[in-house]
């Protein structure tokens, strides 16, 4: 389920397209490197798109509703070239899409970030915790499962947000109880779907799906970002109501002397929220990556 | 007939300078093009700006307005039947959103209706004026990265390929009494899945074969990206013109 072009606000289509741009810069990084080390990565990995991209608008039957809907496929994109060149191949795709009628030219970042961010890391971290404890077709299929489930509970909240900015939370789940009747049977068929491909891709070309791995600081660090961010959205979900959570407090022990009118208040009031959280985000991830290696040599 | 002159002389004046500045910018325009089609680049950029502007605006009939003129043109231009159908979803989209709004709360608000009917509208338009190829081409001028550039042309190329492999394959199993429909679920998924495993298995392979191709062609990455036509003067000025046009109706909108 692809947003519209006209639905979301102005200052969430740029934050959708700010976070998006960070793992599209990601993806870029890792397929130009790959390139460099071997060209034939180029032409490889643009045909495997075009082909998730030709499957991921074939219509599969749907059970319990008898009727037939679309995979997401960015799960399938993810176990098969990796997650982060899948953001790209998923941003590409969804650029294609939006000349079908399908999405819009400026809500590709909201869309990359449901379809492709979350729907494929979704996809591959569940693929890559079952892969050494289940049979591949059963943890290709989670994959494809909990990939779609994310996808469109992301959807639902990038709407809530935009739309119904006041009471985030009941809108939140109204939309993704609007979703429920179509899209959770379309997850049990996207599970069947990915587990019998890979499982496919497996028996007569094992090379194709183990050719990507990621190294062990990007799993812990998505895990962790998946574990934390859980655990919020638990809290969210838990919490009804009272969502003022602890910042009052923190902001009493830690500056009893805090300046409510200082420059970091009035940039978030201008900006909006999350556009400075967005920010905050950015600027402390990238420092402390980028000082990671140092760091670690010196402890 | 013209009594409005000498009672407000300022409208008479604003109506006359505006008209014959434009008339005069419109004839420099065809003169300088020869009658040539916007530059592709340009055609882009001006359409995602006008999204934005209709996604921004506060009032319902400056979006209805733009999607009437381009009801009025796809019927004109006899597309009518292409432009419903890439309506559709968009449309369905919007209704499932005013479903919630109106479920939870008592107030309907029609303008995401005619927000969405405006963008879809006007996305519909700029594919049916520009080859998906000329836009992809046109966007190394935008400063997206070359990679993005070389993935898509390579997509654009190879999906209908692709799509027309995977129905081709699909016919064949339903020859085979592949696709019954007296089958169950899985097994439909499981024909369909297999058709899935083989398209991305010959999608490897055959990426071998296009790079081979391609080394022989003295192809290397982002070789594209040396061979950049300057914009020309007449899409500049049609690009500012019809910016400042844009600019000008999300300005009256959010005054109104």
């Amino acid at each position: 389920m692809h947003i519209s072009d006209g639905i979301l606000e102005t200052q969430w289509i740029l934050f959708w397209f700010l976070i998006s741009a960070i793992f599209i810069a990601v993806g870029l990084r890792i397929i130009n490197k790959r390139i460099r080390d071997e060209t034939a990565y180029l032409p490889r990995i643009s045909l495997i798109g075009a082909v998730v991209f030709v499957i991921s608008v074939w219509h599969i039957p749907v059970p319990v509703t008898g009727s037939s809907s679309h995979p997401v496929g960015t799960p399938l994109a993810a176990i098969i070239i990796g997650p982060f060149p899948a953001v790209v191949i998923s941003a590409i795709s969804l650029f294609f899409q939006a000349f079908i009628g399908h999405g819009g030219l400026t809500t590709i970042g909201a869309n990359t970030f449901s379809m492709g961010v979350m729907g494929a890391f979704t996809g591959y971290i569940v693929y890559r915790l079952l892969k050494n404890i289940t049979p591949l077709w059963f943890c290709a299929g989670m994959a494809g499962f909990a990939g779609s489930i994310i996808t469109y509970i992301t959807t639902a909240l990038q709407l809530a947000l935009s739309l119904n900015s006041q009471n985030v939370i009941k809108y939140w789940e109204l939309y993704s109880f609007g979703f429920i009747p179509t899209q959770m049977p379309l997850a049990f068929a996207e599970f069947a779907f990915t587990a019998y491909v890979v499982k496919y891709i497996s028996n007569i070309r094992n090379e194709i799906i183990d050719a990507e791995s990621m190294d062990r600081f990007t799993i812990t660090a998505l895990v962790l970002m998946v574990f934390i961010v859980s655990i919020i959205i638990t809290g969210v979900y838990t919490g009804k109501g009272d969502l003022s959570g602890i910042d009052g407090t923190i902001e009493a022990l830690a500056s009893p002397g805090l300046n409510p009118d200082g420059i970091g208040v009035r940039l978030m009031a201008r900006f909006g929220e999350p556009l400075g959280f967005a920010f905050v985000g950015i600027a402390g991830g990238l420092i402390t990556g980028y000082y990671w290696t140092g760091f670690r040599r010196e402890t | 007939m013209l009594e409005w002159l000498p009672r407000d002389p300022l409208n008479g004046i604003v109506i006359s300078v505006t008209f014959f500045c434009s008339l005069i910018i419109g004839r420099y325009l065809k003169h300088r093009s020869g009658g040539k089609k916007i530059d592709p680049g340009v055609k882009f950029l001006l359409t995602f700006l006008l999204v934005i502007s209709v996604t921004m605006m506060k009032h319902w009939y400056f979006p209805m307005i733009l999607s009437a003129f381009c009801l009025i043109i796809a019927s004109k231009e006899k597309i009518l039947r292409y432009y419903s159908r890439n309506l559709i979803y968009p449309v369905i989209f919007s209704f499932f959103i005013l479903a919630i709004q109106t479920v939870s709360t008592s107030s309907i608000s029609y303008i995401i209706f005619a927000k969405v009917l405006a963008s879809s509208s006007i996305m519909i338009f700029l594919v049916l004026t520009t080859p998906r190829y000329d836009i992809l081409e046109s966007m190394s001028r935008l400063r997206i990265p070359q990679t993005i550039i070389e993935i898509s042309s390579f997509m654009e190329r190879y999906v209908r390929t692709f799509s027309d492999e995977g129905k081709t394959r699909k016919a064949a199993a339903e020859s085979r009494c592949g696709f019954r429909k007296n089958q169950s679920f899985l097994h439909k998924i499981k024909n369909l899945s297999f058709i899935g495993g083989i398209l991305i298995i010959s999608a490897f392979d055959r990426s071998d074969e296009v790079y081979r191709a391609m080394i022989s062609r003295a192809w290397r990455p982002h070789i594209q990206d040396q061979y950049r036509l300057p914009l020309s003067m007449s899409d500049k000025v049609a690009g500012i013109i019809l910016s400042s046009g844009i600019i000008g109706l999300s300005v009256i909108d959010r005054f109104l």
